[in-house]
C-alpha cells in the first residue's frame, strides 16, 4: 500500500497534493483524490509558479480569483492573436505556441497544467502507477466530442495509437516507448517498455501535445482535420477565414462545471482575430476593438501596464533562450553530424586545421559569465524575462525550485574579471581576444546587441549574422559559425530542454537529434538518462542537481533569459488562464 | 511569360531554406524530415519538378499549396478582394491628390501653392506606406470609433463597412504613389506650358482654362500615364506592407507568408499572377494613350 502511494507521487507533482493522496489513500477513498481543476487563472496569478495553497485543486481556488463563480455571464469576446496565420490545429502536428494556445481551448488532454503550472488531470479524473512503467488513467464520465461521439478510454487509445503510427508528426517520439495500451470503459492503461519519467508531461493538453485527444475523423481527411478539427474542449471551432480569423463557439455539452456546478465555459464564444503586427495589436486593444491580446511585445506591454483599463498578465511558456557554442570540428564526426543535420550532406570541412576557441571549456565559461543577464532583461526584454542562470525554466516548477529558484546555487553569474582570467588561461590574450560570428533570427537581434556590448568588454568581438527562419534553421545544422542563438519553448519537462539538444546522439532514441553545439559527452548523457528513468520527482530532482552541475561545469550552452509572455486583458475581461503561456478561456468571463 | 515562369521556378529554389523543415518546425527529427520530403516530392531532381510543374501549368493547373493542400488559384481568389479594393481606392486617392496639386503647382510655380504642394508630395515620397499606416492607426483608428484599426470587411457585408475598413490602408498606399505622380504631373505640365503651341494657343485668344486643360493637360498626361503604369509596383509594394500593418489578409500577405514558409507552388502562382497583372496594366496604359491623344495609333499605316 505504502509503495503504491510512493509511486502515486507522479500523479501530481505537488507536495500538498501528495500528502492528500496519502491521507485519503490510507482512509480507503483514494479515488476521490484526483485533481479535476479547471483552468482559471485570475488576475493575481502571474504564472511565476509559486504555490499559494489554493493550487492543489484549482477548481476550488476561486477565492483567489475574481468572481468567476458568479456564473454564466455569456457574451463573446474578441481576442487578438499575434500571428499572420494559424495553419494547423491537429494537435499531433502542431508545434508552435501560437497554435497550441488555440487548440488548448478546443481539446482535452489526459492531463493539463493548472494555474500554478503544476500537472493535474484534464480528461483523466485521476491516475496512478501500479508499477513504474504502467500508468492507469481513470477518465471523467460523460465526456463527448463536439460531434457527440463519446470520449472514453477507447477514444484516447485510438488517439495515442494514431500518433505512434504517424510518420511526419514532431511528437511521435514521445510515444515511441509505449509498449501497449488497454482500454476498458473509462479506464486506460498505458504500459511503457521501461520507466520513463517525462512521459507524464507528454500527456498534457497544451505544451505536451502527445496526450491531446484527437477524434478518429482525423484519419479520414487529415488536411480537413488540421483545418477544422473536432475536439472535446469547452469551445468548438465553427468557422475560420484563412489568415484572418477563427470563430470559437461554446460547446453546449461540455462536461466540465465550476465548483458551484455552473456549466463551463461561461462565454458564448471567442472570436480570434489574427494580427501580425505588434503595434496594430497594441492599438487594437487600446482602442477597445479587441478585449484580449495573446501577446504584446515588451515596449507595448510597458505602455499597457501604465493604462488603467488594461491588465497585463505574464507567464513563462516554458521558453528559454541562449547561445550554442560550437564544441568541436563537425568533420571529426562526419556520420553522426550527417544524421543530426538531416540535410543529406557531409558536414563542412572549413574547421580542419583551424582553431575553434569555443571547444575550450574555459572560453565557453568566459562567455557564459561575461554576460550580464540582468542587463539583458532590462535593455532587451523591457523587464519581461527572467535571467537564465541555468537551463531549466520556471514553467518546470518542481525543478526550477529544486535548483534554487531565480538564483540557483549552481549557475552562470556575471563575473567579467573571472571571464578575462579564464581567457588569459586559455591563451587568448590578443586584442581582440576572440572574433566570432553568431547566427541568429531577427527576433534575437535586440538581445544579441546587448550581448555584443558585454562580450566586447571582455575582449570577445561578435558579429551578428541575422537570417530569416527559412535559412536559419538549415544553417544551424551547418556549423559554420562559432556561436548560434538558440532556444526552446513549451518546455514543461526538463527532457524537452536537454535530451535532444545536448544528449549524446543516438539514432534509435533520437537523443541529441537537435545538437546545435555538437556536445558529445557520454557522462552527461548517462546522467540525463538516469534522471529520465527516475519517475519519483524528488529523486529525479536529486539527479538533476548533478545534471545541472555538469552542464554548468562544461558550459555546455550559454543560457541568457527565460522570456515571460505579456498578455493583455481589456477592461471587461477576466479569468483567462495564462499558465504555461496559454490563453485558456474555459473560465473567462465578461464583466457587466 | 515562359521566361517569367522559368525565372520564378529556379529563383525560388535558389534561395536557401527547406519547406519540410519549416513545416515541421525548427526542431524536427531527421527521419520525419526525410519522410515529408518524400511525400512532397521535394527529393526529386530539380528538372523533373520543373517539367512537372510546366506541364500542369499548361493545362491551367497551378498546383496545390505545400502547406495547406489547397489549390493555388483558390487561395489567390480568396485573398484578391482586399488587395484589389485597397489598390484601386489607393490609386483613386493618389490621382485625386496628384492631378489637381500637380496642375496647381505648375501653374502657380514658385508661389505659395507650389511650395505647399511640393512639400506634401515630398512627404508622400519620403514616407514608406507601412509607416503612414501605423501613424494613421494610432491617430485615427484608435480615436475614431467608426474606423477600425485592423481587419477587412468584404463589400457584400455592406459598402459602408467595406469602405471604412479600407480607407486607411488605401490612403497609406495612395499617398506615396500620389506624391510620385504629383511630381511627374508638375514637371510634365511645366514642360508643356513652355511649348510653342501653348503660346500660339494663348495668342489665338483662347480662354486660359481651355488652353490649360485641352492643350496642356492632354499632352502632359502622356508621360504621367506611362509612369503611372510602371510605378504600379509602388502600389503593389505598398499593399504588401500595409496588409501586414492592418492585419488584412490579401495577396501581399499571402506572398510574404508563402515565401517565409518556402511554399514553392504558392510563391510561383502568386508571382505569376502578379506579373500577369503587371503586363496587363501596361497594355491598358498603351491603350489609354490612344484615348488621351488620338494621334497615337497602333497597327499598320494608313
Amino acid at each position: 500500500m505504502i509503495e503504491d502511494i510512493e509511486r502515486a507521487e507522479l500523479e501530481g507533482p505537488k507536495i500538498d497534493r501528495r500528502t492528500t493522496v496519502k491521507l485519503l489513500g490510507a482512509s480507503g477513498i483514494a479515488a476521490t483524490a484526483g485533481c479535476l481543476g479547471g483552468d482559471s487563472g485570475g488576475d493575481g496569478d502571474d504564472g511565476s509558479g509559486d504555490d499559494d495553497g489554493s493550487g492543489d485543486d484549482d477548481g476550488s481556488g476561486s477565492s483567489g480569483d475574481d468572481g468567476e463563480s458568479s456564473g454564466s455571464t455569456g457574451g463573446r469576446i474578441s481576442a487578438g492573436w499575434l500571428t499572420d496565420e494559424i495553419e494547423f490545429l491537429d494537435p499531433h502536428m502542431v508545434d508552435l505556441g501560437i497554435q497550441i494556445e488555440v487548440h488548448s481551448n478546443l481539446f482535452n488532454g489526459l492531463l493539463k497544467l493548472d494555474e500554478d503550472t503544476q500537472i493535474v488531470g484534464d480528461a483523466a479524473a485521476d491516475w496512478s502507477l501500479p508499477d513504474e512503467s504502467t500508468y492507469v488513467f481513470e477518465l471523467h464520465e460523460d465526456m463527448t466530442f463536439h460531434n457527440g461521439d463519446p470520449l472514453d478510454a477507447e477514444a484516447v487509445k485510438w488517439s495515442l495509437e494514431r500518433l505512434a503510427g504517424m510518420e511526419t508528426s514532431p511528437h511521435t517520439g514521445k510515444v515511441s516507448n509505449v509498449d501497449s495500451i488497454e482500454a476498458d470503459g473509462l479506464e486506460l492503461t498505458i504500459n511503457l517498455s521501461e520507466p520513463y519519467a517525462p512521459f507524464v508531461s507528454f500527456m498534457l493538453r497544451g505544451p505536451g501535445r502527445a496526450g491531446t485527444i484527437v477524434h478518429e475523423s482525423a484519419a479520414d481527411d487529415p488536411d480537413e482535420y488540421a483545418r477544422m478539427p473536432i475536439g472535446s474542449g469547452p469551445f468548438e471551432l465553427t468557422d475560420r477565414t484563412a489568415g484572418e480569423s477563427l470563430t470559437l463557439d461554446a460547446y453546449d455539452d461540455y462536461w466540465e462545471t465550476d465548483e458551484d456546478g455552473n456549466q463551463l465555459p461561461y462565454l458564448d464564444g471567442v472570436d480570434i482575430e489574427l494580427i501580425p503586427e505588434p503595434s496594430t495589436m497594441w492599438s487594437a486593444i487600446q482602442g477597445g476593438e479587441i478585449d484580449y491580446a495573446n501577446l504584446l511585445t515588451g515596449e507595448f506591454a510597458q505602455q499597457a501596464e501604465a493604462t488603467d483599463s488594461i491588465t497585463v498578465q505574464t507567464a513563462s511558456s516554458g521558453e528559454w533562450s541562449g547561445i550554442a557554442p560550437l564544441h568541436m570540428n563537425p568533420a571529426d564526426e562526419t556520420e553522426t553530424v550527417r544524421w543530426i543535420s538531416g540535410l543529406g550532406e557531409d558536414p563542412t570541412e572549413m574547421w580542419n586545421g583551424e582553431d575553434i576557441p569555443t571547444s575550450d571549456p574555459r572560453v565557453r565559461e568566459a562567455i557564459a559569465i561575461g554576460i550580464d543577464r540582468e542587463e539583458i532583461v532590462e535593455r532587451a526584454w523591457f523587464g519581461y524575462a527572467e535571467p537564465a542562470h541555468t537551463l531549466y525554466n520556471p514553467a518546470i516548477g518542481w525543478l526550477f525550485e529544486a535548483l534554487g529558484g531565480s538564483e540557483p546555487d549552481t549557475g552562470f553569474y556575471y563575473d567579467p574579471e573571472r571571464a578575462e582570467e579564464l581567457l588569459d588561461e586559455a591563451g587568448y590574450t590578443d586584442d581582440p581576444r576572440i572574433e566570432a560570428t553568431v547566427l541568429a533570427l531577427p527576433e534575437d537581434e535586440r538581445e544579441l546587441t546587448v550581448v555584443q556590448d558585454q562580450l566586447s568588454d571582455i575582449g570577445i568581438e561578435i558579429e551578428l549574422d541575422i537570417q530569416q527562419q527559412s535559412s536559419y534553421w538549415d544553417n544551424t545544422y551547418r556549423y559554420e559559425q562559432l556561436l548560434t542563438a538558440y532556444g526552446g519553448a513549451a518546455d514543461v519537462d526538463p527532457w524537452m530542454s536537454d535530451f535532444k539538444q545536448f544528449g549524446y546522439p543516438n539514432e534509435e532514441t533520437t537523443e541529441g537529434a537537435w545538437q546545435r553545439s555538437l556536445y558529445f559527452d557520454e557522462d552527461y548523457s548517462e546522467l540525463i538518462n538516469e534522471a529520465n528513468a527516475t519517475p519519483d520527482l524528488e529523486d529525479r530532482a536529486e539527479v538533476y542537481l548533478d545534471v545541472n552541475e555538469k552542464f554548468i561545469e562544461d558550459a555546455v550552452f550559454v543560457t541568457t533569459v527565460f522570456p515571460l509572455n505579456p498578455k493583455a486583458l481589456g477592461e471587461v475581461v477576466s479569468g483567462v488562464g495564462t499558465q504555461g503561456g496559454l490563453s485558456n478561456f474555459h473560465r473567462a468571463s465578461l464583466d457587466e | 511569360m515562359l521566361f517569367v515562369v522559368t525565372v520564378v521556378f529556379f529563383a525560388v529554389r535558389a534561395v536557401p531554406g527547406d519547406p519540410a523543415r519549416l513545416m515541421l518546425g525548427g526542431d524536427a527529427d531527421p527521419a520525419a524530415l526525410t519522410a515529408l520530403r518524400q511525400e512532397l516530392g521535394l527529393n526529386q531532381p530539380l528538372y523533373v519538378q520543373y517539367f512537372q510543374w510546366l506541364r500542369r501549368l499548361l493545362t491551367g493547373n497551378f498546383g496545390e499549396s505545400i502547406r495547406t493542400g489547397e489549390p493555388v488559384l483558390g487561395s489567390l481568389a480568396q485573398v484578391a478582394g482586399p488587395t484589389i479594393s485597397i489598390a484601386a481606392l489607393g490609386m483613386v486617392i493618389a490621382l485625386m491628390i496628384a492631378v489637381p496639386t500637380g496642375i496647381l503647382s505648375s501653374v502657380k510655380r514658385y508661389e505659395i501653392e507650389d511650395y505647399v504642394s511640393t512639400t506634401i508630395a515630398f512627404f508622400g515620397i519620403s514616407m514608406p506606406a507601412f509607416w503612414i499606416g501605423i501613424v494613421l492607426i494610432l491617430v485615427i483608428g484608435v480615436n475614431v470609433d467608426s474606423i477600425p484599426t485592423f481587419g477587412y470587411t468584404p463589400i457584400d457585408e455592406g459598402v459602408s463597412p467595406w469602405f471604412r475598413s479600407i480607407i486607411l490602408p488605401a490612403f497609406a498606399v495612395g499617398f506615396p504613389y500620389g506624391g510620385i505622380l504629383m511630381r511627374m504631373m508638375r514637371s510634365s505640365m511645366l514642360e508643356v506650358l513652355n511649348e510653342d503651341y501653348m503660346r500660339t494657343a494663348r495668342a489665338k485668344g483662347l480662354s486660359s482654362n481651355l488652353v490649360l486643360f485641352k492643350h496642356g493637360l492632354q499632352n502632359a498626361l502622356i508621360p504621367v500615364v506611362t509612369l503611372a503604369g510602371i510605378f504600379l509596383a509602388v502600389v503593389l509594394g505598398g499593399v504588401v506592407a500595409v496588409e501586414i500593418v492592418f492585419g488584412i489578409r490579401g495577396i501581399g500577405r499571402l506572398l510574404i507568408g508563402s515565401i517565409n514558409r518556402r511554399d514553392f507552388p504558392l510563391i510561383q502562382g502568386t508571382v505569376l499572377i502578379i506579373s500577369f497583372v503587371f503586363v496587363l496594366a501596361n497594355i491598358v496604359v498603351d491603350l489609354l494613350y490612344t484615348m488621351i491623344n488620338p494621334r497615337i495609333k497602333y497597327g499598320g499605316g494608313e
